[in-house]
């Protein structure tokens, strides 16, 4: 009689069931291979994220380095050579992985862009654009034989066409003579000018000058503010 | 003596008693999922080095655009004739501080350290900066920015 008691009382004790057991196991299981597959998806991204970082830092640097080919100075972005980028030294000169799409922008404009770039990482430099433009100048000497260049400018040609009764002896830009004779001047002469401060030339001549007389054609340049932005995406 | 028994072990049985695996599982799930929270919401230092390496090339470009501008007056570069001396840096910070607020975009604020004087806004505590410091021939320049 007592020991089919004590079997009854064993089985109603709380015990763990199988069935729960097994619930219990499979919603653990599932929790973990969720958690697995967060880290592995998190590790994924701060790598890709890192390598997209490095790659646009990089090719930065290098597009802006005053050695690279689109380039006058550091920093400084010629604008008649931007076309030298293309699709296709992006991965022979700047070492890019044939895999990366690569997007590169000047002021907004997309310069050249390689795959589909949707996303990734953006870097984004200070620059200045600087453009060339050969300007021509008559002229009509009122007050003194000089004239005042606009714009700095390091190259000039000077096109001296005086009437016949008048010589023109020198050429001075700013303090320092660039064209001297007794003859008298006349002709086409390249001048090689210093940046550093705008040019003023004067004249010396015995005789009218009269308009046309000196025609000036200097190179421009006129730079302006700008970012270049690049953009990889893995 | 038997029924007195029986009755303990009937109420032995109804009593309302929570499974113990229910109670372990929904600990460890719970761990689980904390765990998986923290990866998958990232950690908050990562944000700040992708900003900070951005304001760095920011003040690098700044500073090399500055050192290769002419002068205002006589020394060699923009950034020389500032250090010069504390009239040249006096006379000159106005001016030097619009260049540097037209470099930058706009929505970048920044700080410029001189030995004679600082110009620019003043550094707020919490925030993310970049920095680049350029020596010229006078002294030291150093240039501070970050986001407004």
């Amino acid at each position: 009689m007592s020991g089919r008691k004590r079997w009854r009382d064993d089985d109603e004790r709380g015990q763990t069931e199988l069935p729960a057991l097994g619930i219990a196991f499979l919603f653990l299981t599932v929790a973990l291979l969720m958690t697995v597959a967060a880290a592995e998806t998190g590790f994924n991204t701060a790598e890709r994220d890192a390598i997209e970082r490095q790659t646009a830092v990089s090719l930065s640097e290098q597009l802006i380095d005053e050695e690279a080919a689109i380039t006058a100075r550091q920093n400084v972005l010629n604008e008649s050579a931007l076309s030298q980028i293309s699709e296709t030294n992006l991965s022979e000169e700047y070492g890019l992985d044939s895999e990366q799409a690569v997007r590169v922008q000047v002021g907004g404009e997309t310069i050249v862009e390689r795959g589909d770039v949707t996303g990734g990482t953006t870097v984004e430099r200070i620059v200045s654009v600087e453009s060339q433009e050969v300007e021509t100048l008559e002229p009509t000497f009122v007050d003194s034989l000089s004239v005042s260049l606009p714009r700095r400018t390091d190259a000039v040609t000077l096109r001296l066409d005086p009437p016949p009764e008048t010589t023109i002896r020198s050429v001075r830009a700013n303090n320092e003579t660039v064209l001297k004779t007794e003859n008298g001047l006349a002709g086409t002469f390249d001048l090689s000018l210093s940046m550093l401060s705008t040019t003023t030339l004067w004249f010396e001549a015995a005789g009218p000058m009269p308009r046309g007389s000196v025609e000036i054609e200097y190179l421009a340049t006129e730079t302006q503010k700008s970012t270049l932005t690049v953009t990889v995406d893995e | 003596m038997s029924k007195q028994s029986h009755c303990n072990h009937q109420s032995t049985r109804n009593r309302g008693q929570a499974s113990i695996t229910v109670a372990e599982a929904g600990i460890g799930i719970l761990l689980l999922l904390g765990i998986t929270f923290a990866f998958t919401l990232g950690v908050p230092g990562a944000e700040n080095t992708a900003t900070e390496n951005q304001l760095d090339r920011y003040a690098d470009d700044t500073t090399t655009l500055l050192s290769n501008e002419p002068p205002r007056h006589q020394d060699q570069t923009r950034l020389a004739e500032v250090t010069a001396s504390q009239e040249a840096f006096d006379r000159e910070q106005d001016e030097l501080a619009d260049r540097v607020a037209a470099i930058l975009p706009d929505n970048v604020m920044f700080r410029l350290e001189t030995q004679y004087g600082s110009l620019g806004y003043p550094l707020p505590d919490d925030v993310t900066t970049g920095e680049q410091t350029v020596l010229t021939p006078n002294g030291e320049v150093h240039l501070e920015v970050w986001y407004a």
